[in-house]
């Protein structure tokens, strides 16, 4: 007995379907985790200083101090990076620019390598700007100190 | 052959999941941000030797900007006071409350930097001229700058 060949349905055309719904999930999931990984503040950095000396009615005897310390005046001549004027007080040569100041820092700081130097580096450093300073400038100023390797440094105090 | 009309269905179950990944996605995010922060233009110093602040529990101060570098106010969380000594004396005494109730470490300071050095000098002197007596936790200062070259 032959068997009948089977009816063939008419073959649709093949077709194909992606699901996205899954794909979009993973997207946003992807998002979510690089959201919460990446850092806002990314840039903002700081100079880490103890608060300021509580200042007594008279001013410390400068014969009580074991080291007088350095004294760096700041002036804003402009709003520019280089409109600024620093001076060390002292018989220390002009400083052109806060590059210049640590540099001289540097050269007098003592070290293995300069074992001559004329400051620790734990010598006390005052910055002293004047009050019509810009702060970017007192902050260039303030970079100089940190950069050759002081650690001792803060603001002249002034009173209110 | 008469033809039924098309019938379009929509499946709602992928959406909701879209939706709540939505909010958690916002819910994120607006933790992320930081509030305390005032806008301003930190001082960006060339070869900065800075470091990254540490993540415990800080107070950040801001001097909020004002015209020619002048400064509007001193702004501690909600708390804005006149950019004058007395101000910073008042916000002084605040800082000393929060001092004394949380264990917290450092004290931020952000200014602008077209900000004139006398509005963040009374700050500073005030902050010296706190009565520490009765706080345990050392204190820090941190002069907040942005440090293009970081990273």
């Amino acid at each position: 007995m032959s068997v009948p060949p089977m009816k063939r349905k008419p073959r649709s055309r093949t077709r194909i379907g992606l699901n996205l719904t899954a794909m979009i999930d993973v997207v946003f999931l992807l998002l979510v985790y690089f959201m919460v990984a990446t850092d806002f503040t990314k840039g903002e950095e700081v100079y880490k200083l103890d608060l300021p000396a509580r200042q007594g009615a008279i001013a410390p005897d400068p014969f009580d101090l074991d080291e007088l310390p350095l004294i760096v005046m700041v002036r804003s001549t402009g709003s520019g990076p280089g409109d600024l004027v620093i001076e060390l007080k002292g018989p220390y040569p002009d400083i052109p620019d806060p590059q210049a100041l640590a540099q001289l820092l540097r050269e007098r700081k003592i070290s293995t390598a300069n074992p001559h130097g004329l400051f620790k580096s734990d010598h006390p450093i005052l910055i002293d700007p004047l009050p019509q300073a810009r702060w970017d400038h007192v902050i260039e100023v303030f970079n100089a100190p940190v950069l050759a390797g002081y650690t001792n440094i803060s603001f002249q105090s002034r009173q209110l | 052959m008469r033809r039924r009309p098309t019938e379009i269905n929509a499946n709602l179950t992928p959406m909701i999941d879209v939706i709540f990944l939505l909010i958690v996605f916002f819910v994120l995010v607006s933790r992320i941000v930081d509030f305390d922060s005032v806008a301003m233009d930190l001082p960006r110093p060339a070869d900065a030797a800075t470091e990254r602040p540490e993540d415990d529990a800080r107070l950040v101060i801001n001097v909020v900007p004002g015209p020619d570098g002048s400064a509007r106010s001193y702004k501690m969380q909600a708390w804005v006071v006149d950019a004058t000594p007395e101000g910073a004396r008042e916000l002084t005494a605040v800082v000393r409350e929060q001092l004394m109730r949380q264990p917290i470490t450092a004290l931020s300071l952000r200014a602008d930097q077209a900000t004139r050095y006398r509005y963040v000098s009374s700050l500073l002197t005030a902050l010296g001229e706190m009565d520490r007596t009765g706080l345990t936790t050392p204190v820090r200062l941190n002069l907040m700058i942005i440090n293009e070259e970081a990273r």
